[in-house]
């Protein structure tokens, strides 16, 4: 029912008037949130973002759900992938950086963080396409064509509608 | 319709922003410290094995400083008393190496240290709580050295010392030999031989003429000499029946003679045989002795029964000590095989450690300086500390940890203690020499049985400990003294109580002598005291006094029953004599008279003729008799 219901509400961002990119980026936000172990460093930088820049929470919330599951699934090849990363050619860079100060609460040197963290920036940028790709066609060709029907346009003239647009406006 | 906004700052979001904020300050403000003090109680109580309780914890994160109030460390052997009580400690940490992600602590100062005070509640662990402290070197040395000091107390002579000094249960056994004493038997043999010779001399006594056989002859001979002659041919046939009779007495004579002679001569020789057999006797006491097994006098030193358990208190103590500085301060050889890499739980990935960049140990107490004033039941101390590089990687700090301690304290005169741990390579290296004056040991059992409590009830400690110990290899000696002994003996046995204090009467300094060394898995343990070389010898006196007693009472025991075998031989010899030598001499006696008697009575006979008559019977017979006068 809680995934029903969070779907539910995925597709009501859709439908809504919220920016592409900003559901775009809470998407991608959320991703970094749901492979990010919790008790690092990168935590709190995410959540500052997440308050200060216009991404939408509510998918950021959605996003985390989905990813924070699939990261259990993932977390092998985060830690293998991490490994590698840690241990390979850039092994003198992370020594720096690991000197730096603050730097070591991220918990970089950790395997399943820079798994997470490195596979994050890797599908950043194509998540973010990809979704803002994905909801703008899904609302041409498919909202659009609903909102032309009579029961869609009956719907918008109700009294609950509009109450729904005002619990909206504060998201 | 509503306009809908692009991506950007959403300077809305810096309200929820400033009310974390807020709420993590009010975290720190209000709720860090409590947290602290319980994570601080935590990791104190592991390193401690009992209890330490915090009272509270302040910290300053201005001057980068944590207080601690109020810090008790329970004791591990008296769950109901602290080892210590410290009023204040002030943590000064290092606020460069805490953004790096560790923990340098520069400075430590302490203030009002107390010792002994009573808990209100118990400072033992559950099992859940003390199952994961494992102690290596401490057990392996406590078992390599407890074996020995167990052996030593078993082969204590003090534990059956009653038994050893009891010697009423020996003379018991002594008397059960006397029956088979060799030379006993000997006399009793030589009795039974003088018993069986008496048969023999009997037969031979009877052989002899009896006193009637000699009177008849007697008789014969005087009524020959009487009778009346008239004849020249009486004459003859007189002295011829004389002759006869004298023949008679002469054979007899030879036969008396030879038997006196017999009998004189088994006498003397069983005689000499019974004086001989006195001089074996010494032989049977010797033979005695060995058959009730008298108690051995070969006492060792007793240093190590009576002296030993201390030692191992304290070698337990010192090892348990070097056991926590390698579990919490590893070196290079108990951390796993890749250093740089840290294999945490499952699920959580895994830690690379870039140590070459690394500035500080993850923690390190830098420096320690302690100097505060020392309570114990309202007496005042000092206590003075310097330590440094306390760390949990030594490894990848270039200095060892190094620590010197000076106390002077209610029970402790003085004692300073300076030492090194270094962990720094593969090989643990530890060196600690303390030196210490007038440690008070209070009442020390030197030996406690349900027979025998031997205690010393006051002594003050001298002494000078170095310590060695490169990775198992053990060096601890430990040189001291012990002055203003006092000892208390209680026993059961009044006799046992005089012999021990009159060997400790005068021993009032007792000079202590320790060594462990060797690899730890076979240390080599030497004690060695004038406490315990004056025990083995006043016991061994003691001993050798009650030997020599038994010895005497087992000798006159001996003789006394010889000499009751030896009255039943000379009996026998002397009445042997009586019936056999006296009857022969006796019986020749008279036969040698019987002999005169016969001369007398021919001259007798001879003398009644005339001397014409004796011519006119020399020529009438024409001289064919010859006469004896």
């Amino acid at each position: 029912m809680f995934f029903v219901r969070q779907i539910i509400r995925v597709l009501a961002l859709i439908h809504s008037e919220a920016a592409t990119s900003q559901l775009a980026a809470g998407l991608v936000l959320g991703m970094f949130m749901g492979f990010t172990p919790m008790m690092s460093l990168f935590w709190v930088k995410y959540v500052v973002l997440a308050l200060i820049l216009r991404v939408n929470l509510g998918m950021v919330f959605f996003s985390l759900g989905v990813f924070k599951s699939l990261s259990f699934g993932l977390d092998p090849l985060f830690d293998r992938l991490g490994l590698r990363l840690l241990t390979g050619d850039l092994h003198g860079f992370w020594a720096k950086l690991y000197d730096l100060p603050l730097v070591p609460f991220t918990r970089f040197n950790n395997s399943i963080v820079m798994g997470s963290v490195a596979c994050s920036i890797v599908l950043m940028i194509p998540v973010f396409l990809m979704t803002t790709y994905l909801i703008k066609h899904y609302r041409i060709l498919v909202v659009s064509r609903v909102r032309g029907t009579t029961f869609f346009k009956t719907w918008q003239a109700s009294n609950f509608y509009k109450l729904c647009e005002k619990y909206h406006a504060f998201g | 319709m509503r306009s809908v906004k692009k991506f950007g700052i959403r300077w809305s979001g810096l309200i929820p922003l400033c009310i974390l904020t807020a709420l993590v300050v009010i975290y720190f403000l209000f709720f860090f410290d409590q947290h602290l003090r319980y994570w601080m109680a935590k990791g104190a109580t592991k390193l401690n094995g009992a209890k330490v309780d915090i009272a509270s914890v302040t910290t300053h994160f201005s001057k980068a400083r944590i207080t601690i109030h109020g810090l008790d460390f329970g004791s591990r052997s008296e769950p109901m008393t602290n080892t210590a009580s410290i009023d204040t400690v002030v943590l000064d940490i290092n606020p460069g190496a805490i953004i790096h992600g560790h923990v340098v602590i520069d400075e430590t100062s302490v203030t009002g240290m107390h010792y002994g005070t009573p808990r209100k509640t118990s400072a033992a662990l559950s099992a859940a709580e003390s199952k994961n402290s494992v102690p290596t070197l401490a057990s392996k040395l406590g078992q390599a050295v407890e074996h020995e000091v167990k052996a030593a107390i078993e082969e204590s002579p003090l534990n059956n010392l009653s038994a050893l000094l009891n010697v009423d249960s020996l003379k018991q056994a002594a008397l059960t030999q006397l029956d088979n004493l060799p030379t006993v038997q000997k006399v009793k043999q030589i009795t039974e031989d003088v018993k069986n010779t008496e048969k023999a001399w009997r037969s031979q006594i009877e052989a002899l003429p009896s006193v009637n056989d000699v009177r008849d002859i007697e008789q014969k001979i005087k009524s020959l000499a009487s009778s009346e002659i008239k004849s020249p041919a009486d004459v003859q046939r007189i002295i011829g029946e004389i002759q006869t009779l004298q023949k008679q007495a002469k054979t007899w004579q030879e036969a008396a003679l030879q038997t006196q002679k017999r009998l004189v001569t088994d006498v003397q020789r069983f005689e000499t045989m019974t004086r001989e057999t006195a001089a074996t006797v010494k032989n049977d006491v010797q033979g005695v002795m060995t058959a009730i097994k008298a108690p051995s006098l070969d006492i060792h030193d007793l240093a190590p029964a009576l002296l030993g358990p201390m030692a191992q208190k304290r070698l337990h103590t010192l090892a348990s000590a070097i056991d926590m500085a390698r579990a919490y301060m590893p070196n290079n050889k108990n951390k796993e095989k890749n250093p740089d890499v840290v294999t945490v739980k499952r699920a959580q990935g895994t830690d690379v450690i870039f140590r070459r960049e690394i500035t500080y140990p993850k923690f390190l107490l830098r420096a320690a300086k302690v100097d505060t004033d020392l309570f114990h039941d309202e007496k005042r101390g000092r206590l003075t500390i310097n330590a440094a590089n306390i760390t949990n990687t030594p490894h990848i700090w270039p200095e060892p940890a190094t620590f010197a301690v000076d106390v002077k304290a209610p029970g402790i005169e003085h004692a300073s203690l300076n030492g090194t741990i270094d962990h720094r390579t593969d090989l643990a290296h530890e060196t600690i020499k303390a030196k210490v004056q007038g440690i008070d040991l209070g009442t020390m059992d030197l030996h406690r049985s349900n027979t025998l409590t031997f205690v010393i009830t006051n002594a003050l400690l001298d002494a000078e400990t170095s310590v060695d110990i490169q990775d198992d290899v053990f060096g601890v000696h430990m040189a001291g003294t012990m002055r203003d002994v006092r000892y208390t003996v209680e026993s059961g046995n009044a006799e046992i109580t005089k012999i021990l204090q009159d060997i400790v009467k005068d021993l009032n300094i007792v000079q202590l002598s320790v060594g462990v060394s060797g690899d730890i898995a076979s240390p080599k343990f030497e004690i060695h005291s004038n406490l315990g070389e004056r025990l083995a010898h006043g016991l061994r006196n003691a001993l050798l006094h009650r030997f020599e007693e038994l010895k005497t009472h087992v000798e006159a025991k001996v003789r006394e029953r010889f000499e009751v075998e030896q009255a039943r031989a000379v009996e026998a010899v002397n009445q042997l004599r009586q019936e056999g030598v006296d009857i022969a001499t006796k019986r020749l006696s008279d036969l040698v008279g019987l002999d005169g008697m016969a001369q007398n009575a021919i001259k007798e006979v001879g003398g009644k003729l005339s001397k014409n008559a004796a011519d006119a019977v020399f020529k009438q017979l024409g001289g064919k008799i010859k006469l004896p006068f």
